[in-house]
């Protein structure tokens, strides 16, 4: 570097900061070079030297060639050790900044060259600072990415949802654990690279890439996808988004699918609960309706015809007053409006309540109410209206659905830590293709249907009343012609046991 | 000669009151208990209309249009669809134009009006006995 440069590196101060980087072995080497060269000129003193020296030998005289030999060699020795300490000035003076005002102050032969090197050194030092600087923030910054990337990573990877990701060109760059499982489940039987099986995932390659062709009008698309998973239907929705530059354009594209089986099963128990309140309740209106215009209209003369419409309009309307009441009472107990009032109760107390309340009906049926109740005490936890309910509604179906003269039994015995209450009939019977569906919403037996009225509410009610307000459990076997029997299971024990026994059962989990 | 309709609906007293109104209108009405009934009905004899229910037992009333709607002699019947259903709101239209159905009636209904509904679409002049409620509107698709 010139030295007429060096002013401009005046401003280059390693003393602002405390820090110094090692000396790099390339500046020890730059150090070298630079010293060794302007030791070359004491070799030309040597050489001039010897040459005065060679014209004594050429007068005939020793002394004068003894006396230049020995002023050589102790030049030599003199520029050596002046050399050694110049390479460790302008070492220290990369350690020390402040030094190389000290030396230019004391002055010397080769201060100048020392300046120039020390100065070049320094920038160069100075930069190689700002550079490690640099590198230490850039390498901070990256790290910082790093950990943000791993924790994203993460964070996609823990999704229950399948993700995925493809670049520009649609191709599968990145999938998570769910979409592996989602991949293997599809690809049982043949499988595929994930970048081919995706494919297979119903309608998804068309949504991405429709997405990505409308990246002008919207970057985000949802669609439904259906595909077979292991052998069965699956339904998933997925929402797919573009992924863009900071210049808007389209760099990739992320799906995440989201499993609606269960989401599209309720919807459709649903719309078909809806359905089935919409039918059980404009089939009675429209006989009423048909009827009483029919009446209105004098489309019936014969007065016995009119009195036999008239009742049947009667009993449509009883038909309805009692399917609103089941309605409400499974809406109020499921919305919590009714209020469960649980007590420690003996439930062969509640069974015999409610057999008496429906002896009358069994009465009229000339049907033998049969009490088969446990000798032992049954201590319960229940909410006596309530299970009382669910008690009267399976006496009432067996004594409906159980001809003239028939038999109804109620049984209650103690198994382990449960309570059994049992009804058996001898009735009609339901035949095995019902039993499934026997406790659904609105679901009557069809060949049972026109033996009795009803609104295919009350087991649905049991059920509920049973399983979710007393823990307990409901069965039922039956064989066609021969009768029913439902089996009610509750947790046994008053309430102070209950708790220790459920308290044991945590324990014990 | 009067028109033969077939009525098909499992629930009798609707197939009555039906059959009631329309006799007295002077048609000649047949009514089913269910679908399988209502088709026999139909390939027995020559009928003018079909008025079927929807929720069936077993058959229900759009499996029994396609039947009708596949049988050559029986391709062009109008059939009045009677539903009280209130899932297939969504679908009526599309079922209307796939099975072809002259009309969807929702129940309850009123029978003079579905009565018109048969002069209209057999496009019939009126009789005696419906020239007393000439001037009430028959025209509605449904009478809820």
């Amino acid at each position: 570097m010139p030295i007429d440069s060096l002013s401009s590196f005046r401003n280059c101060s390693m003393a602002d900061s405390g820090y110094f980087p090692p000396v790099p072995e390339e500046a020890r080497i730059v150090i070298s070079q630079q010293v060794w060269f302007t030791v070359w000129c004491l070799p030309m003193l040597v050489f001039g030297s010897l040459a005065v020296g060679f014209s004594a030998i050429a007068y005939q005289t020793w002394w004068p060639s003894a006396i230049t030999l020995a002023g050589c060699v102790f030049g030599l020795v003199i520029s050596l050790t002046w050399c050694q300490q110049q390479s460790t000035a302008a070492e220290a003076l990369l350690r020390q900044p402040d030094f190389l005002d000290i030396q230019l102050s004391r002055g010397g032969l080769y201060s100048g060259l020392v300046h120039a090197s020390a100065y070049r050194l320094r920038c160069m030092t100075a930069d190689w600072r700002k550079a490690a600087e640099q590198r230490t923030r850039s390498d901070a910054k990256s790290h910082q990415l790093r950990n943000l990337l791993r924790r994203l990573e993460q964070t996609v990877e823990q999704l229950s949802q399948p993700a995925f990701i493809f670049d520009a060109d649609e191709s599968l760059i990145y999938h998570n654990a769910s979409a592996s499982l989602l991949l293997a489940s599809v690809m049982e039987r043949t499988p595929l690279p994930p970048n081919l099986a995706w494919e297979r995932l119903g309608g998804l390659k068309t949504l991405v890439a429709s997405t990505r062709a409308r990246a002008a009008v919207t970057n985000q698309a949802t669609g439904e996808l259906s595909f077979d998973c292991s052998g069965t239907p699956a339904v998933y929705r997925a929402r797919v988004g573009n992924l863009l530059d900071n210049d808007g354009r389209v760099t990739g594209v992320a799906a995440v699918l989201e499993d609606i089986r269960a989401e599209k099963i309720e919807r459709n128990r649903q719309a078909e609960f809806v359905s089935s309140v919409s039918h059980e309740l404009k089939t009675p209106l429209a006989s009423i309706r048909a009827y009483t215009e029919l009446m209105m209209d004098g489309d019936v003369d014969d007065p016995a015809e009119r009195h036999e419409l008239l009742k049947f309009i009667d009993d449509q309307v009883m038909r309805l007053t009692r399917l609103v009441n089941n309605l409400l009472n499974i809406a109020r107990v499921e919305s919590g409006v009714i209020k469960v009032q649980r007590e420690d109760v003996d439930l062969n107390v509640v069974l015999k309540k409610s057999l008496s309340v429906v002896a009358t009906a069994a009465q009229e049926k000339q049907i033998k109410l049969i009490e088969e109740l446990s000798d032992l005490y049954l201590p319960a936890h229940v909410d006596l209206d309530l299970f009382g309910q669910a008690i009267i509604n399976l006496l009432s179906n067996a004594i409906k659905y159980t001809p003239q003269g028939g038999e109804v039994r109620l049984r209650s015995r103690m198994d382990d830590t449960r309570a059994v209450i049992e009804v058996q009939d001898n009735g009609m019977g339901i035949p095995l293709e019902s039993l499934p569906r026997l406790f659904e919403r609105f679901y009557r037996v069809p060949q049972n249907n026109k033996a009795a009225a009803g609104t295919g509410l009350g087991l649905a009610l049991v059920k509920y009343i049973v399983t979710n307000i007393h823990d307990g459990a409901i069965s039922v076997t039956s064989q066609v012609q021969q009768g029913s029997c439902f089996a009610v299971q509750i947790p046994l024990g008053h309430r102070e046991r209950r708790a220790r026994f459920v308290e044991m059962q945590a324990v014990r989990a | 000669m009067s028109h033969r309709i077939i009525v098909c609906d499992d629930e009798p007293h609707i197939v009555r009151a039906i059959s009631l109104k329309f006799t007295r209108a002077g048609f000649d009405v047949h009514g089913a208990p269910d679908a399988e009934t209502g088709w026999e009905l139909l390939k027995r004899a020559p009928t003018s209309l079909l008025i079927t229910d929807y929720t069936m037992p077993g058959m229900n009333g759009a499996d029994l249009v396609r039947c009708v709607r596949a049988d050559a002699a029986l391709a062009d019947l109008p059939v009045i669809m009677l539903t009280a259903r209130g899932f297939e709101l969504d679908d009526e239209e599309s079922i209307e134009d796939v099975l072809r159905l002259s009309a969807v009636v929702m129940k309850p209904f009123s029978p003079r009006e579905l009565v018109m509904r048969v002069y209209e679409i057999l496009k019939l002049n009126s009789t005696p006995h419906m020239s007393r409620y000439g001037s009430e509107s028959a025209l509605a698709t449904s009478s809820f």
